[in-house]
């Protein structure tokens, strides 16, 4: 049974969480904090700015952004056979992500490079999937990604990880992304 | 049972351990701390119904047909109890790379599969319910808030059945095909139901409902029998007309044979035996027709209206995705 401190290591601020939180954050420093591996993981955190604006209540919801390279087989006729590309995976899980879909592919494969603002004064939605976990899905993105276009993924490398807060609309049993428009009911994002 | 106790790093203090909950304050110099006691996260649905509106919902569902018509309004209602009943949440992936069939000379392709289901973590032996419907955890799931696991708060407001879940981590291979659990996700979520407790004319009974959105899960109550008494009624006139003619072909029967006294002791003596089996036996046809038989209606009750809410929140979603996906124009809510 491990201790570990909840205040920031730079500003001794308490940073944000509940109780099912896995990763905490600290807006004054902009970072988030995993404590999944039992042990603290310290990532920048960025916030972006809505893309859509409506009257509702907002929320952050945390994603982890992976910048990977991958490289595929066979190659293309021009020679290429690697990319690098950022991954976007919710920090959150979705429930019956074959029904409603996993926002974080959708990201992904739109290629979203939102504009970064300040960090307002919103509250978080807990973030309970650590870096280990969400570490997985870009090699299963890039898999199916590619295999749309009859390739393999044959090599993934990580070559920086950070977290972004996306905000997001309560509107009565929903959520709906800021960036895309998209509604989840609530007990869908998790 | 093991006690652990916990200081404060700064003060020194004893922290305030709770089972299941993660994250504490110490008490003295309020530095906040994050306890990994490796038990599963868990989240609460909040119950949006209060006891009054709990009480309103057994009320309706007990003016269903399948209960006695008089049963309603010779109710007293005794209690309410908040009951938070606990469900394993398990979702995972399992992904790596394995040979593929096509490849030659050790060619390995990554796979992936994930999985997610929910499973009681507690037996509900503790309260008269033998089944809770899953889909109806599930719809509830979809459609409530969900807030922190505070096990004090909850405690004060319903009983809080202990969670026994299942360590979900399975890694390993499977035949041929060498994929790994990479990801798994335990945690548990607590549903709460309202049970109502009513007596009729010294009877109780309990019925269930989801504090959530008030979907009824189980309705007890006496079955209406009101059939069944015209069918006794017919069935007992019938009788009595067949006995009626058999006692007076018996009786002519023994008019003509004139063998004196003993075939009406005879005929005495199985009346009598007939009146003592049907002495012995009256606990047991008692429930033939008896107007105070039980009836819990758990089926089609909640089934129904889940299936609804289900099919008809899918059906949204899912065609929102598809329209999303393929650029379509949002459907006319005028047409």
């Amino acid at each position: 049974m491990k201790l570990l401190s909840l205040k920031c290591p730079h500003c001794q601020l308490d940073m944000e969480g509940d109780n099912n939180s896995r990763v905490f954050f600290c807006r004054s420093c902009r970072i988030g904090v995993d404590f999944s591996r039992g042990q603290e993981r310290e990532f920048p955190l960025e916030c972006v700015a809505p893309e859509i604006e409506r009257p509702d209540a907002v929320r952050y919801f945390a994603f982890w952004v992976f910048h990977c390279r991958y490289r595929w087989d066979p190659p293309e006729n021009a020679g290429l056979d690697a990319c690098t590309a950022p991954f976007w995976v919710p920090a959150f899980f979705i429930k019956n992500i074959s029904y409603f879909g996993d926002i974080g592919l959708y990201y992904t494969n739109r290629g979203l490079a939102p504009r970064e603002e300040r960090c307002r004064r919103i509250p978080a939605f807990p973030a309970d999937r650590g870096e280990t976990h969400a570490a997985v899905y870009p090699m299963v993105y890039a898999t199916s990604r590619e295999a749309a276009r009859q390739r393999q993924v044959v090599e993934l490398t990580f070559l920086s990880t950070k977290l972004v807060w996306v905000p997001f609309y309560e509107s009565g049993h929903e959520f709906v992304d800021s960036l895309l428009g998209w509604t989840y009911p609530s007990g869908a994002l998790i | 049972m093991k006690v652990t106790l916990v200081n404060c790093t700064h003060c020194g203090a004893p922290l305030p351990l709770v089972p299941g909950q993660c994250i504490c304050r110490c008490a003295y110099c309020r530095n906040p701390y994050y306890l990994d006691q490796g038990q599963p996260p868990a989240v609460v649905l909040a119950d949006e119904l209060s006891a009054q509106q709990a009480r309103a919902a057994v009320l309706a569902a007990l003016r269903d047909p399948r209960i006695e018509p008089g049963f309603l309004s010779r109710t007293f209602f005794e209690r309410a109890t908040l009951f938070y009943i606990p469900f394993s949440e398990v979702r995972g992936i399992k992904a790596g790379w394995a040979p593929s069939e096509a490849g030659k000379g050790g060619a390995y392709t990554f796979s992936h599969v994930s999985f997610e289901y929910l499973e009681p973590a507690n037996d509900l032996s503790a309260i008269s319910l033998e089944v809770l419907d899953r889909n109806i955890v599930e719809a509830a799931m979809l459609r409530a808030r969900q807030v922190p696991f505070r096990p004090a708060e909850m405690r004060r407001r319903g009983v809080v059945l202990p969670a026994a879940p299942r360590n979900p981590v399975q890694t390993g291979a499977e035949g041929h095909d060498i994929r790994d659990t990479v990801e798994t996700h335990l945690r548990l979520v607590y549903f709460p139901i309202w049970e109502i407790t009513y007596s009729y004319r010294g009877m109780v009974f309990r019925s269930y409902c989801s504090a959530v959105d008030g979907a009824m899960i189980m309705v007890n109550g006496l079955r209406n029998h009101r059939r069944k008494l015209m069918l006794a009624l017919v069935g007992s006139f019938s009788l009595a007309l067949l006995l009626g003619r058999g006692i007076r072909i018996a009786i002519n029967l023994v008019s003509r044979i004139r063998l004196g006294p003993m075939p009406l002791l005879v005929a005495g003596g199985v009346v009598a035996g007939a009146a003592l089996t049907w002495a012995v036996l009256y606990p047991y046809l008692w429930r033939l027709f008896a107007f105070r038989e039980e009836i819990s209606i758990s089926g089609e009750l909640s089934t129904l209206r889940t299936i609804s809410y289900r099919e008809g929140a899918l059906l949204r979603f899912s065609r929102r995705f598809v329209r999303r996906l393929t650029g379509e124009p949002e459907e006319d809510p005028g047409q």
